[in-house]
C-alpha cells in the first residue's frame, strides 16, 4: 500500500492531498487511506466514505471489494466504485476532485465516485491523439449496445416479426435453422452459456492449457455444434459477436451477459415490444444507481451545469483538466 | 416466493407460446413467394402457392432451399388457403409472400372477391407486386427458372429493374387498392407469361392488363404502356427510336432519362380540356449509319419527331380506350377533385384531351461525332 500511496505522491506534489489512515476489521486491523485533495474532492463525498468505512463492524477486511460493498447503495451487477492497478489513473481521478481509497494487502486502488462512461474510457484515450481517441469510445459504446441489445432483436426478429426481415436473410437464417431440435431461444441462451463456460475456463486454467482450450471451444462452438445440428451459424455468429463486442467493455462483461438473458426472455416473450420494455428496464436500472450520492449516469441530465467535455469526443486538455464536479463559472 | 413463482410461470410460458401470432420458429414454417388465384369450371378458388422450404438432410450443415408449390380448392379464398395447408407440414406464412398473381379468367370474372381478404388478413401486406397471368396458372408458378428458383422473388426483382419498367407497371397490392377507390376505379398492372423460347425457361412481362372496378376489361401493349407512364407522369427510362433525318430508312436511338408531366384540368362550360405537358429529358444513345449532332437543325428534327411519337400516342391510346367507355388515364380523379359536379357517368363525352410533349436531349455519353 505504501508503495502505491507513494506512487500517487510522486505525481501529485500538492501539499492539499490528504491522506487519511484508519483501521478497519476487529480482529485484522486493516489499514485503509482515504486520499483525497483537499478543496478539489467533495466535501459530502468524503464525509460520506469516511463514515461508511468507520461504520464497517467486521472482523476481518481483507480484500478492498468489502469497502466496496460498504460503499455501493443499490445492489447492482454495475460497479458504481472504480479500480485500478496504475497510479496514473488514481491521480488524474484525484486531480478531479475524486476520493481514492488504499487497503493494505490490496494492489488496487478503489476510486469513487466512478460513473458508468468511465467504463468506456482507458487511459490510451488521453495519451493518444484527440482526433485518434474517439474512435476507441465510440467503439467501445457500440460494443456495449451491440453486446447487449443484438440476441434481444435477433429474438425479436426471428421468432415474431419476419416481416421486418429482408427475404433474402429470412430464408438463410430458416436455412441454417433448419434440422435444430430447439426453439431459437433456447439455441441463444445455451450458445450464450457455453461461451459463458468457456470464458470462465479459460480464466481458471494455467495458460499453458488456455490454449488447448481455445482449440476444443473453437470446434465445439464451431464446426461441432453446426455439424450436429445442435445449433445454427447465424446464431454461433450472433453469440460470438455478442461476446467479442462484451470483452471491448471488460468491466461491463458479466453485466452484459445477465441483461443479454434479461432482455432474450422479454423479447422471447413479447417480440419487440418485450425487447423495447427490457431496455426500458436496463436503462430505468442504470439510472436509479447512484455512486456515493451521484447519479451513476452523470452527466446525463448535467450537460448544461457541468459542460462536461470528456463523453465521447474529448476536449482539449485544457479544457477537461480540472474538477469535474465545479460548476462553470457562466452558470 | 410467490411473485418468484409467478415471474418463473411467465418466463417459462415463452417456450410453449406456439399460437397464430405468437412466437414461432423460422425453421418450423413454410413462407410463401408468389401466391395465384384461378378460378375452376365450378367456380371454385383455386390456390396456388409457391413456398420456400428449406430441408437439411445428415451432414449437411445447412439446409437446402427450394420451391414447393402448393394448391387447393375452396368455396372462397381464405378455405381454398386452408385446404392448402391440408398437405404442408408447417403452416404456409404470408409475410414474405412477393407477388400475387391473378389468372386472366380469375381477373375477368372480377377481382373483388379475393381482395378483401388479402387486405384484411393480417400476414398479408401491402408491398407485394400484383400481376395478371396470361398463361395457365399453375405452369407459371411451377416453372423451373434458371434465373432465380423463387417466381415470387423473382417478380419482385423484376419490378425492382428500373430499364423492365419502361414500359410497364410497377403496382403494388397497396396501390392497387388505392386506386381501385378513386374516380373510374381504373388500375393498370402488368401481364405475365412464359417466355416462348425452347432453350431457356423464364418469365416475361407480355403487356399490361386494364382493370376496371376490380374487373379486367382491356389489354395494352408494351408500346402503348410507354405513352402510359408518359402521360400519368410516371418515371421512364426507356428507349425511344426515330428515323435518322440524316439516313432514311435508318435509327436514331434515344434514352429517355427523365419524364416529367405536369396536368392542366378546365371547364369552358361546354367541354372539360385535359391539358398535360410531358416534359421529356433525353441522351443520344446511338444512331444507325452516323449522324452529325453538331447540327441545330438535325437535332431539333429528331426532337420534333419524338414530340410527335409522344403526343400522338397518348392521344390514341386515351382514345383507343375512350371508345370501349374506359377512362384508361382515370380522368375521373383528377376531373372529382376540381369539378366535382361534372364526375358524372357520361363525363368522358365531355373531355377533350390535349398533350404537349417537350423533348430535350441533352447529350451523350461521348461527345465524338460518329460517321
Amino acid at each position: 500500500m505504501q508503495d502505491n500511496i507513494s506512487a500517487v505522491k510522486r505525481r501529485i506534489k500538492d501539499p492539499n492531498l490528504k491522506l487519511v489512515s484508519t483501521t478497519v476489521g476487529k480482529k485484522s486491523k486493516t489499514k485503509v487511506v482515504i486520499a483525497y485533495i483537499e478543496g478539489s474532492a467533495p466535501d459530502d463525498v468524503v464525509k460520506f466514505i469516511t463514515k461508511r468505512i468507520d461504520d464497517i463492524s467486521m472482523d476481518y477486511v481483507i480484500y478492498a471489494n468489502i469497502i466496496q460493498e460498504k460503499l455501493t447503495v443499490t445492489k447492482s451487477s454495475f460497479n458504481t466504485l472504480g479500480f485500478t492497478e496504475k497510479p496514473d489513473v488514481a491521480a488524474a481521478k484525484l486531480g478531479e476532485g475524486r476520493v481514492a481509497i488504499f487497503v493494505d494487502g490490496t494492489p488496487l486502488c478503489i476510486t469513487a465516485p466512478y460513473f458508468f462512461i468511465e467504463n468506456f474510457h482507458t487511459a490510451d484515450d488521453y495519451t493518444l491523439n484527440k482526433y485518434v481517441s474517439p474512435f476507441g469510445v465510440l467503439l467501445r459504446w457500440g460494443a456495449f449496445l451491440s453486446s447487449t441489445l443484438l440476441p434481444g432483436i435477433y429474438i425479436s426478429l426471428f421468432a415474431y416479426h419476419f416481416n421486418l426481415v429482408p427475404y433474402i436473410l429470412l430464408f438463410n437464417m430458416a436455412a441454417s435453422r433448419s434440422g435444430v431440435p430447439f426453439p431459437l431461444i433456447v439455441e441463444v441462451i445455451l450458445m450464450l452459456i457455453f461461451f459463458q463456460l468457456l470464458r470462465e475456463a479459460g480464466i481458471r486454467l494455467p495458460q499453458p492449457i488456455g490454449q488447448t482450450l481455445s482449440i476444443v471451444g473453437a470446434l465445439i462452438l464451431g464446426d461441432a455444434a453446426v455439424g450436429s445440428g445442435f445449433a445454427s451459424q447465424i446464431t454461433i455468429m450472433i453469440v460470438a459477436l455478442t461476446s467479442i463486442a462484451s470483452f471491448l467493455v471488460p468491466t461491463l462483461s458479466v453485466s452484459i451477459f445477465y441483461w443479454n438473458i434479461i432482455i432474450i426472455l422479454f423479447s422471447g416473450l413479447l417480440g419487440l415490444p418485450g425487447f423495447y420494455i427490457a431496455f426500458i428496464l436496463l436503462c430505468s436500472h442504470l439510472s436509479s444507481l447512484t455512486s456515493c450520492g451521484y447519479p451513476y449516469l452523470y452527466p446525463l441530465g448535467t450537460l448544461n451545469t457541468f459542460k462536461y467535455k470528456d463523453i465521447i469526443f474529448r476536449g482539449d486538455f485544457d479544457e477537461i483538466s480540472h474538477n469535474i464536479f465545479i460548476k462553470d463559472d457562466a452558470e | 416466493m410467490k411473485k418468484r413463482f409467478i415471474c418463473f410461470i411467465i418466463l417459462a410460458s415463452t417456450l410453449i407460446l406456439t399460437s397464430c401470432y405468437n412466437y414461432k420458429d423460422v425453421n418450423r414454417m413454410f413462407f410463401l413467394t408468389a401466391f395465384g388465384i384461378d378460378v375452376d369450371e365450378d367456380d371454385n378458388v383455386v390456390a396456388y402457392g409457391e413456398v420456400f422450404v428449406a430441408g437439411r438432410k445428415a451432414g449437411e450443415l445447412q439446409g437446402k432451399e427450394e420451391a414447393v408449390t402448393f394448391m387447393n380448392k375452396g368455396k372462397t379464398i381464405f378455405q381454398a388457403i386452408r385446404n392448402m395447408n391440408l398437405n404442408s407440414r408447417y403452416p404456409i406464412s404470408f409475410v414474405m409472400n412477393r407477388a400475387i398473381l391473378f389468372s386472366e379468367k380469375a381477373a375477368m370474372k372480377g377481382m373483388d372477391d379475393y381482395l378483401d381478404f388479402l387486405l384484411r388478413d393480417q400476414e398479408s401486406l401491402i408491398r407485394q407486386h400484383i400481376f395478371i397471368a396470361c398463361c395457365p396458372l399453375e405452369e407459371l408458378i411451377k416453372i423451373e427458372m434458371e434465373e432465380d428458383k423463387f417466381v415470387g422473388i423473382f417478380l419482385n426483382l423484376l419490378m425492382q429493374n428500373e430499364k423492365a419498367l419502361a414500359n410497364t407497371s410497377e403496382t403494388t397490392f397497396g396501390e392497387f387498392m388505392l386506386n381501385k377507390s378513386l374516380g373510374s376505379k381504373i388500375n393498370v398492372i402488368n401481364m405475365i407469361g412464359l417466355h416462348q423460347n425452347p432453350s431457356y425457361q423464364g418469365i416475361d412481362i407480355k403487356g399490361l392488363a386494364v382493370i376496371q372496378d376490380d374487373k379486367m376489361v382491356g389489354k395494352m401493349s408494351l408500346e402503348e404502356g410507354r405513352f402510359y407512364r408518359h402521360f400519368q407522369g410516371l418515371k421512364h427510362k426507356g428507349t425511344i427510336n426515330v428515323t435518322n433525318p440524316e439516313k432514311p430508312g435508318k435509327h436514331v436511338i434515344l434514352e429517355s432519362e427523365s419524364s416529367k408531366t405536369k396536368g392542366k384540368i378546365y371547364y369552358d362550360g361546354k367541354t372539360i380540356h385535359v391539358i398535360r405537358t410531358v416534359n421529356v429529358r433525353a441522351s443520344f444513345a446511338g444512331s444507325e449509319g452516323g449522324i452529325n449532332l453538331q447540327e441545330n437543325a438535325i437535332r431539333e428534327a429528331i426532337e420534333a419527331e419524338v414530340e410527335k411519337i409522344v403526343e400522338e400516342g397518348c392521344m390514341e391510346l386515351f382514345r383507343k380506350f375512350k371508345e370501349q367507355g374506359i377512362d384508361v388515364f382515370n380522368l375521373k380523379a383528377a376531373i372529382e377533385k376540381k369539378y366535382p359536379e361534372l364526375a358524372t357517368e357520361d363525363f368522358l363525352d365531355k373531355v377533350k384531351v390535349k398533350v404537349i410533349a417537350n423533348v430535350k436531349i441533352d447529350g451523350s455519353s461521348d461527345i465524338t461525332n460518329y460517321y
